[in-house]
């Protein structure tokens, strides 16, 4: 409905005249995608390649990188290529043998396989290096676990920005005072008891606290707002019959870099396909690239 | 509090300084100066005494008042445009006398030493340009529509926003950023026909006043500028005519005497015929669409605006006046759609019908009474309402039946509601004891009520479902209180200063901002008539506009202050050269910085479109504007008109935007000029040109694009996205925009009236310049591969070629 102002200028009123212009030019970088979380036994890395936006060229992936991570500094492992075929992609039509061209749709997948885990409160570093392409490299601290005091369940008790009724978690968080601390907030249910993880079904969360956020994957949290350390949020998730359903809280530490992405990511679909969007610059860490390396640790809560 | 305290310390040593030769005995000369013709009050004209080289000027009423020793007075009482008036007297008491001046007959005699009082270079206030009236009525126009807005975009350090919209952007600021008063009200939305045309109408303005820089203490709450719009008040002496019937719209306004030499009125009215030119041609394509398709529609756009206003002078002392200005735009589509067919032996009637409509507009409406409390002491009590009011819906129903029974009855509505509505109450004072000093001081209270969107549903499914719903922000309301005082000080012949401060307090749901701010303005005249001017004002906004940068939207959203959402500060320092040469060239050169904190800013990806908290949506953050403005201007003479450059950047710097690093505002225009001739052939033909030249706006445009893998979160591992970035925000820019418009006057008296044609055009030259860049997906054949290839491409599309416009006018 908003969309009529608009319309009517370009309809009604506009003598549309359209040229072509030029974008300015760009060098290719690479992109890094890696997501690391206390528990994973391997570090994995996606390294692909930014095109010039009016390019034809469909290949993004870079498979022929050379990838290190760094503890503090020191060299702890390379990483090794294992590209992941994950399907195949039509590419043409062969007539002699009448039959579809198809491609392998490969997935640029670099894996460190970790003999020991990773430690909290100690600072990584990724190195990327392929032909052709400048050298980027993005740093991390690994935060140290979020400090849950209490977790409520408030089934159907708050109201969400729609107006519908939602089942309602607060979560009681304490942590340092005197440092910025991010937060990202996950809630899980499981429809049986047995306690097995990959039961555990992840929900959409939203919230209306004061000083949250919306991430790609549900809420995020700065702390901004905490007093002496400690603070309250609520996290809305759509509501459930808890006769049959178990609920898993998981709050994860994440750096400042992981927030922004996350934040920004979010921001970056809700403008797509909307004309009046503010524009979205999706964060980067990655200096002389792309992407993001992020590290969280995480703290759950079980509600049976 | 420190910067107060530094002001009022150089207050009192001023005043102490200017007193001090006040101590012979002394008489006042006061009185009203008016148009001869009309009875309309004069605003800043000047009244002289060469031999004593004391002079002041009237206010917005007209008044002056002027205190001199007891001697032998010459007095010289002058206004662009008309006839200088001499006065000799002996001055032994204090005595009331107006004046009535007449329209100059040949301006080029017209050269005396009065006239040297109102030059640029005698004037404190800088970053200030006066555009009469009468000459933005023979300036270019697009369709021929007069606009007051668009002939300020001309003047250096206002820039327009983008091709043939009227919002002005000043000094880095943005249109929020600018108090635009009419009689003394503000408004809120100054567009008509989504920003392509301003809602004053040029007929009923007496006079306009844009101040930039080095803000007097009696103006506040916005950071970037002051607009002053003045009504006519109505020809007091005789019954008095105009209108024009122009490409899109016409007016008409009345003007003349209740009581003679006591009340008068005018009003005046506008209105559009778009809706009525396009009828026609809408019946044709829906006859059509209904024999061909089933489908029927009707729609159709027009604005009017209205200004009347009526005064009565009760006595040499009292006067009221009374004002009101309404102006609406409305926009209405429906459709419907009859649809029949058969199967399976069922007859199937469907019955569709949509109706959507946008409205918006404002009233302001101003009752002033004037009292001269003494010679020297002028008071003005105004009571103000106003208020904008924005309503969008849709509305559709649609019935099904089979083998004629009601199968399906819906009906579904949408309306969405916004706006601000004022109700205000102020004083003010001007008291001059003496020529060295003009003090102004008063006090206001403000009473608002916003409302900041709401979107109202209602679904009607038969008996089955029916659903009344209101989401949104609710309404909120908040109280403004202003005081201030300021003194226009004259310490012999070279040194004049504008001294005061501004207090404010906004109170909003238990929170109460307060802010003082002190306002300088200084000028120093050199041997050979070149002033130097300085100045330094505070300002503080406290009321937001959520808007999206680009096209002027009537859904954009005037908001308060919160206790999330802080007022908007800036502060700004100005400094400058002024010369007249020839008696008939002024030029001026101001250097200026402002720097402003708390301004408001959609977050990265936001837009008016999302509902939910207003808050929710913004960012705060800092920008910085500076540069310098060159104004050459030609006031006198056949030929007339003026040369503006500016020089200036202008940034933003929001936590959250761009990384939080600081990027070019949309609106940063390296290089502006605008050139205006206007020049009369005879009393019968005159004809006028502009043209502009400013630096593209700033875009953001993606540059790159790449995939990222995000983890799923569901144990399935990674999924790929793509992305495109931009390098930086703002970092590309539009081609450079330049214009050439042309219009040329023909008038003639008849008998019983006087006849004006005109022609124009606009963008003389066709120049396609950037109106917005859009993204578009191209496939083009490669015969070599024997694929269709994918290339995204950037289009420029470009709206206003050259378009040619006339009306007729008359007089009588």
């Amino acid at each position: 409905m908003k969309y009529i102002p608009f319309i009517f200028i370009i309809f009604v009123i506009a003598c549309e005249q359209v040229v072509d212009i030029e974008v300015p030019e760009h060098d290719a970088q690479l992109v890094l995608s890696s997501f690391y979380e206390t528990g994973d036994s391997e570090v994995i890395a996606y390294l692909t390649k930014s095109l010039p936006i009016n390019s034809n060229e469909d290949v993004h992936e870079v498979l022929d990188a050379t990838a290190k991570l760094y503890e503090n500094d020191v060299l702890l492992e390379q990483f090794l290529s294992e590209p992941d075929t994950v399907g195949y992609n039509f590419a043409g039509w062969n007539d002699s043998l009448n039959m579809p061209i198809l491609e392998p749709e490969i997935q640029p997948v670099y894996k460190l396989d970790l003999t020991a885990p990773l430690q909290a409160d100690k600072t990584y570093k990724i190195t990327v290096e392929a032909p052709g392409f400048e050298s980027a490299s993005a740093n991390q601290r690994l935060p140290l676990p979020p400090e849950i005091n209490e977790v409520n369940y408030k089934p159907m008790s708050r109201t969400s920005v729609d107006g519908y009724l939602m089942d309602a978690f607060e979560i009681k968080l304490s942590d340092v005072p005197d440092e910025d601390n991010y937060y990202e907030f996950d809630i899980y249910r499981s429809w049986d008891n047995s306690g097995n993880p990959n039961e555990w079904d992840r929900m959409w969360t939203e919230s209306l606290s004061p000083g949250t956020e919306q991430g790609d994957r549900g809420v995020l949290l700065k702390d901004d707002l905490f007093e002496n350390g400690s603070y309250s949020i609520e996290v809305l998730v759509w509501p459930e019959d808890t006769s049959y359903v178990d609920f898993k809280v998981e709050v994860k530490s994440i750096s400042r870099d992981k927030y922004l992405f996350s934040k920004s990511l979010n921001a970056y679909y809700n403008a797509q396909d909307n004309p009046f969007a503010e524009p979205v610059i999706i964060h980067t860490n990655v200096e002389n690239g792309q992407g993001i390396f992020s590290m969280e640790n995480k703290s759950e809560f079980i509600i049976e | 509090m420190k910067q107060l305290s530094y002001v009022l310390f150089a207050f009192a040593c001023l005043w102490c300084t200017s007193a001090e030769a006040q101590q012979q005995e002394r008489y006042t000369i006061s009185g009203y100066i008016e148009d001869a013709d009309t009875g309309e009050k004069l605003i800043a004209a000047n009244v002289f005494e060469p031999e004593k080289a004391k002079g002041t000027t009237t206010n917005v009423y007209g008044f002056f008042s002027l205190t001199l020793p007891k001697d032998s007075v010459y007095l010289a009482i002058s206004y662009v445009g008309y006839e200088t008036q001499y006065f000799r007297m002996y001055l032994d008491k204090d005595v009331t006398m107006n004046f009535s001046l007449g329209v100059g007959t040949d301006l080029k005699e017209v050269v005396v030493t009065a006239e040297k009082y109102e030059r640029v270079e005698q004037k404190t206030q800088m970053s200030q340009v006066s555009v009469p009236v009468q000459q933005i009525k023979k300036l270019p126009a697009l369709l021929g529509e007069v606009d007051v807005l668009k002939s300020l975009q001309l003047l250096p350090g206002v820039q327009s926003g983008g091709e043939g919209t009227s919002g002005l952007y000043v000094r880095g600021g943005s249109p929020d950023q600018n108090l635009i008063l009419l009689d003394g009200v503000p408004v809120y939305n100054v567009s008509h026909l989504f920003g392509f045309f301003s809602v004053f109408n040029a007929d009923a303005i007496k006079n306009v006043t844009l101040t930039k820089g080095g803000y007097p203490a009696r103006f506040g709450g916005r950071l970037s500028s002051v607009l002053e719009i003045n009504m006519k008040e109505g020809n007091m002496k005789e019954f008095k005519g105009t209108g024009s019937i122009g490409l899109i719209s016409s007016r008409l306004t009345l003007e003349g005497p209740i009581w003679k030499e006591r009340t008068s009125f005018i009003v005046s009215a506008r209105r559009t015929y778009l809706d009525l030119l396009a009828r026609p041609v809408i019946a044709i394509a829906s006859a059509q669409a209904e024999e061909n398709e089933g489908v029927s529609f009707n729609g159709g756009y027009y604005f009017y605006d209205v200004n009347a206003k009526i005064n009565h002078k009760f006595s040499e002392k009292d006067r009221l006046y009374a004002s009101v200005y309404a102006g609406d735009d409305r926009f209405n589509i429906k459709v419907s759609e009859d649809y029949n067919y058969s199967s399976g032996g069922q007859n199937y009637d469907s019955e569709f019908s949509l109706k959507s409509g946008l409205d918006w507009g404002n009233i302001t409406s101003a009752l002033r009474y004037n009292h001269l409390f003494s010679n020297k002491l002028f008071s003005n009590i105004t009571a103000t309402y106003s208020r904008y009011n924005l309503s969008t819906g849709i509305e559709s129903t649609n019935r099904e039946t089979v083998n004629g029974e009601l199968f399906f009855d819906g009906a579904y509505a949408a309306k969405y509601i916004s706006g601000i509505e004022d109700l205000a109450a102020k004083i003010d004072f001007d008291y001059l004891p003496n020529p060295s000093n003009h003090i102004r001081f008063g006090a206001s209270a403000t009473h608002h009520t916003f409302k900041p969107g709401a979107l109202n549903f209602r679904i009607e499914e038969g008996d089955e479902f029916s659903l009344d719903t209101l989401i949104g922000s609710t309404n909120t309301t908040s109280m403004d209180y202003t005081a201030y005082v300021e003194d226009e000080i004259t310490i012999g012949q070279s040194f004049k200063a504008n001294i005061g401060v501004h207090a404010s307090a906004f109170v909003v749901d238990g929170e109460a901002y307060t802010s003082v701010q002190p306002r300088v303005g200084l000028r120093y005249l050199l041997p050979g008539d070149v002033a130097l001017k300085a100045s330094y004002a505070t300002m503080t906004q406290y009321l937001h506009l959520l808007t999206n940068e680009g096209i002027g939207l009537p859904t954009d959203l005037w908001l308060p202050s919160t206790a999330r959402v802080a007022p908007e500060q800036s502060w700004q320092a100005a400094f400058g050269v002024a010369k007249t040469f020839r008696d008939k060239f002024e030029f001026s050169v101001e250097g200026y910085y402002k720097k402003m904190t708390n301004l408001i800013s959609y977050k990265e990806g936001a837009s008016f479109i999302d509902f939910g908290d207003w808050q929710d949506k913004i960012e705060q953050g800092e920008g910085e504007s500076y540069g310098a403005e060159f104004f050459l201007q030609k006031k006198k003479g056949k030929t007339t008109g003026w040369l503006g450059y500016t020089l200036s950047w202008t940034n933003r710097q929001f936590e959250n935007i761009n990384g939080g690093r600081v990027y070019p505002f949309k609106y940063d225009r390296r290089h502006d000029l605008s050139a205006v001739v206007i020049h009369e052939f005879s009393d019968r033909i005159s004809a006028s040109a502009t043209w502009v030249y400013g630096t593209g706006n700033s875009i953001t445009l993606p540059v790159s694009k790449s995939t990222i893998y995000i983890p799923s979160g569901y144990g399935i591992g990674y999924y790929p996205t793509e992305i495109e970035r931009p390098s930086e925000k703002n970092a590309f820019r539009m081609k450079p925009y330049h214009r050439l418009d042309v219009g040329v006057d023909f008038i003639k008296q008849k008998k019983r009236y006087k006849r004006r044609f005109t022609i124009g055009a606009y963008n003389m030259y066709n120049r396609k310049n950037p109106f917005f860049i859009y993204s578009v997906d191209e496939g083009t054949f490669n015969p070599a591969t024997g694929e269709f290839e994918q290339e995204q491409k950037f289009k420029q599309v470009s709206i206003f070629t050259i378009i040619p416009s006339f009306s007729w006018g008359f007089e009588f």
